[in-house]
């Protein structure tokens, strides 16, 4: 007997120890998960903020969209944080205080008034009849995603503080009364809920406490068994033996799941609010929160989009609850409950907003400064470069033109893929990128990763070197447009053609690029040799190696849109390469600044010869392969731009800009096979379209002291050197004494001083008379 | 009134005929080039009343008998009129303060920080200007000397050659740059291209 006594004894004495060990493990899991979700904040990513100043145009279309994304409602009067008012001649706005990467602004009232649809007074209204006038003022940016890939969570964090006490009483009074009072499980719920239970035959009711809630959150689970009820109650224990009711709390308005919106989870109360109302939980009603801590129970079940109804009767219930334990009153319930869901419109638009494109491209920015696990756990405040009002005219401009580029040319609908991306030309910031057709797919992002050759795209660099020899080229220089056959050692000869099959003769440099001449092109390229326009290539920003062959050319260099996009941003930006990037500031999450992008610049090209691509390139949309482009537009911007066009119509190009914004288009197949569409019938109306909807300035030409304007004649037929035609170019002042200007003898100074810097249109009109290109294109 | 019929007459009046004119009234009032220059890309009220005389006085030329300028774009046999926007932002001759208000006031809060030696502080508030104005050359410059001060030699030079290539013929602030640009290439330890801008001075 006592053998056996003595084996009980070493039985229990194990299972002691090793309940005890398992009790252990369960702790030090528990505490990992909440010190680490504590703050386990993925980084807060926020668009570029919209500025209004004095003398700017108003466009109350713009500014609306903008308050309406950042979830202002409209309001008879200013009377409520995140709305605005509308009168004749002003707009005023109740600003939320936002932490921008240079300081706190704190909230405000804000009156803009117009004349002349220019914004021409700016005053902060306070509370003392005070008015302070100032000069600018931004909108909040929004907040429109996080940079944690791997798991496709949001969070905004909440202080306890900041939580309005109607949520807390609810979520107290419908989820858990005992709350405060209680050890992290509530033995009297859990009796009444196994009763239930053993009754049904299976797990129908949880009887949790807020704590085993927020337990079983951590491990994203929701099977509901045995063993798994009997983990979650050791482990509310522990957390309650651990942490304060406060910290518990908070970290469990943080962390609760409350909807789906598409892959990403919805966790959190502030997230929630922004999900559901586009507005901050602090200016929810007591209405919209009651809703808030009913769905909580059942976020599927409760789905206040997808089932209206039973949402509305859950969102009573709680109030019904809050009533009867007096947390509020007979008119607080009779308000409450006569409201319909204020789910606002933009709660559906909110969700997809998320850019994944761009994202993804600010990702890359930020891994070379951070490592992934600071991106996602340190709650870093990430202010990128991105304008949503671009954005929303780039995606939906994209799409419709796409569509109709297929229709029109028997295309099978939804076969072309597109990239593209809009930079700002002064500081390569970008404003909107395209990795997709679809802007909410979040997979290969073309825009960054796929490379495909770029056709005509590199002839302007091989113009540009030929160019900065001034003494040996001019715009006006004769380039023979004739067969070529260049031989390579090792391969066959390569016999390049012009895309209509003819040669055209001695045709002026500007007219080779305009109207993208192969055989020109590589007549002069063989000439200045590939390996100069190669070392231009690299100069203006290309950094990935490619061979060094003929055929580099005509392109023969896969590029992705933005490796074309960052040496076309070099000739927009008067020849400065521009490191193109998507964020400007990183702050910790308690608002350190720990980088700023700043503007850096180099100049890789002598401004005089970039002033003269530019014009050439000017000459591309004026008459030259891109001259489609300019229908629909309303004004003049001086829009210069390439078209680019690969073997059998695999890849249409453009490059372009005006003189604020710099727009690259691919238009393809991911199969690579043909799409039958040229530069200028694919990707360049889709350029148009988005440019045409784009808040443009004019590409001011500036032409230096070296630079004079001279009227060139030329050749109605080169074969014959007639020298019947003129017409004024920008030309270098090294560049005058050429022997092989056309028709030499002919050529005009104009000597008007101020002319020499100034390229004025031609004032004396000619007689009537079809232009050389019109007579043969007309 | 006058910002309305300066846009009504930008569309009636042909550019060319416009700009002509002004061209010869400035002239005849100062007799250089370079305030011809001046007024055309900064109106100020001086510029725009001209506009007005100009526009009043010349008769409309129907664009369709005229050939279409070298360098401008036709659309359907019609000119493209230019876009409408005063064209403010352009350099300012030495000694006139003629920026923008909204420009004028960040580069006081630039010069704040500057003066209490917050240099991020102003080359953010620079920026932030350059983001509306980014032709001012005047920004570029001062932004250039905020890295110099910096001893951010590479960006200074950088940007004071950008602010000189927007410069036009303003000659104190393009000196200034060129000062500013040998000194950074003396600290640089390149003598050399040091002399070279020394020697333009």
């Amino acid at each position: 007997m006592p053998a056996i006594k003595y084996w009980l004894l070493r039985v229990g004495i194990i299972v002691f120890i090793g309940m005890l060990a398992f009790v252990a493990y369960l702790d030090v899991d528990i505490r990992r998960q909440f010190e680490g979700k504590k703050w386990a904040l993925p980084a807060h990513v926020y668009t570029r903020p919209m500025e209004l100043y004095i003398g700017q145009e108003f466009d109350l279309d713009l500014i609306e969209s903008e308050l309406r994304e950042l979830g202002y409602i409209q309001r008879q009067n200013l009377d409520r944080v995140g709305s605005y008012t509308l009168s004749q001649d002003a707009i005023s706005i109740y600003q939320r205080e936002f932490h921008f990467w240079d300081g706190l602004r704190g909230q405000q009232k804000v009156q803009l008034s117009v004349r002349n649809n220019r914004i021409n007074d700016i005053r902060i209204l306070s509370s003392t009849n005070n008015q302070v006038s100032i000069e600018i003022v931004r909108l909040e940016p929004r907040l429109f995603g996080s940079a944690s890939p791997m798991s496709h969570e949001d969070r905004t964090l909440l202080k306890l503080e900041d939580v309005p006490q109607p949520l807390i009483d609810a979520l107290i009074a419908i989820e858990d009364r005992q709350f405060y009072s209680h050890f992290g499980i509530n033995p009297v719920g859990i009796a009444r809920a196994m009763l239930r239970n053993i009754k049904a035959g299976r797990v129908v009711q949880g009887g949790s406490t807020l704590t085993q809630q927020l337990v079983k959150n951590y491990y994203l689970s929701s099977e509901q068994t045995y063993r798994r009820k009997f983990v979650e109650v050791i482990m509310a224990v522990l957390l309650e033996a651990h942490y304060s009711k406060d910290e518990i709390l908070q970290a469990y308005l943080n962390e609760v799941y409350l909807s789906q919106a598409g892959n990403r989870a919805i966790h959190g109360f502030a997230l929630a609010s922004q999900y559901f109302y586009g507005r901050p939980l602090q200016e929810l009603d007591l209405a919209d929160l009651a809703l808030l801590a009913g769905i909580n129970n059942g976020p599927s079940y409760y789905n206040p989009m997808r089932h209206p109804k039973r949402a509305l009767k859950r969102r009573d219930l709680v109030l019904q609850t809050m009533l009867n334990e007096s947390l509020i009153d007979e008119q607080q319930f009779t308000n409450a409950t006569a409201q319909p869901l204020n789910i606002s419109p933009s709660a559906s638009r909110a969700a997809p907003l998320s850019y994944p494109s761009f994202m993804g491209f600010v990702r890359n920015n930020l891994q070379d400064d951070y490592k992934q696990d600071d991106l996602l756990n340190d709650g870093l405040q990430i202010y990128t470069t991105l304008n949503p009002r671009i954005q929303q005219t780039l995606e939906q401009t994209v799409a419709a033109e796409l569509q109709t580029v297929e229709a029109s040319k028997g295309i099978k609908p939804g076969t072309l893929q597109v990239a593209a991306v809009v930079i700002r030309t002064d500081n390569g910031e970008v404003a909107a990128m395209l990795g997709d057709r679809k802007p909410s797919f979040s997979g290969y992002n073309r825009a960054i990763s796929a490379r495909r050759p770029v056709g005509s795209l590199l002839k302007p660099f091989v113009y540009l070197a030929a160019l900065e020899s001034p003494e040996e080229y001019s715009l006006a220089t004769p380039i023979p447009d004739q067969a070529i056959t260049v031989s390579q050692k090792g391969s066959p000869d390569w016999r390049p053609q012009n895309y209509d099959g003819e040669e055209h003769g001695d045709v002026m440099l500007v007219d080779a690029l305009a109207r993208s001449y192969n055989l020109a092109t590589v007549q002069l390229g063989m000439k200045i040799g590939v390996p100069a326009v190669s070392d231009t290539i690299r100069r203006v920003g290309y950094q990935t190696s490619f061979s060094e062959l003929p055929s580099v050319l005509l392109g023969a260099v896969p590029m992705t849109v933005m490796d074309v996009a960052q040496i076309y941003l070099t000739l927009a930006s008067d020849g400065f390469k521009t490191p193109i990037k998507g964020v400007r500031a990183v702050l910790s999450n308690d608002y350190t600044p720990l980088a700023r992008y700043s503007l850096a610049l180099e100049q890789v090209v002598q401004p005089e010869f970039n002033v003269l691509i530019n014009y050439a390139l000017q000459e591309v949309v004026r008459n030259g392969t891109a001259n489609n482009v300019l229908r629909g537009f309303k004004y003049d911007y001086g829009l210069a731009g390439k078209t680019g066009t690969t073997d059998e119509y695999r890849d249409s190009w453009f490059a372009g800009y005006s003189g604020n914004y710099l727009t690259v288009v691919w238009v393809g197949r991911d199969d690579n096979q043909s799409t039958g569409l040229t530069g200028a019938s694919g990707a360049a109306k889709l350029w148009a379209r988005t440019m045409q909807q784009m808040p443009l300035t004019r590409l001011e030409l500036s032409y230096g002291e070296d630079v004079i304007t001279k009227k060139v004649a030329y050749s109605e037929n080169p074969e014959e050197q007639d020298c019947r035609l003129s017409r004024k170019l920008p030309i270098l002042r090294a560049s005058l004494p050429l022997e092989n200007m056309p028709c030499d003898s002919r050529i005009e100074y104009d000597q008007g001083h101020d002319e020499q810097k100034h390229f004025e249109p031609n004032p004396k009109p000619k007689k009537k008379k079809k232009s050389f290109w019109k007579r043969i294109f007309g | 009134l006058v910002k309305q019929t300066l846009n009504n007459c930008s569309r009636l009046c042909s550019t060319e005929a416009m700009l002509k004119r002004l061209a010869a009234l400035s002239l005849q009032r100062s007799a250089t080039a370079r305030w011809f220059r001046v007024l055309v890309v900064k109106p100020p009220l001086t510029a725009a009343l001209l506009f007005l005389t100009a526009c009043a006085s010349v008769p409309e030329t129907t664009e369709s008998e005229q050939r279409a300028p070298d360098d401008r774009a036709v659309v359907d046999g019609r000119v493209l009129p230019l876009p409408n926007r005063p064209k403010i932002e352009v350099q300012s001759l030495p000694g006139q303060q003629s920026q923008s208000p909204v420009v004028r006031r960040l580069m006081a809060s630039a010069q704040r920080s500057r003066d209490a030696g917050d240099w991020e502080v102003a080359a953010n508030s620079l920026e932030r200007a350059l983001r509306i104005e980014p032709r001012n050359a005047l920004l570029w410059g001062q932004l250039a000397d905020v890295r110099f001060r910096q001893a951010n030699w590479q960006q200074a030079v950088q940007l004071a050659a950008k602010s000189n290539a927007l410069a036009g013929s303003n000659q104190t602030l393009i000196r200034q740059n060129w000062y500013l640009m040998a000194n950074a290439y003396d600290a640089m330890g390149k003598p050399s291209r040091a002399q070279t801008y020394r020697d333009k001075l």
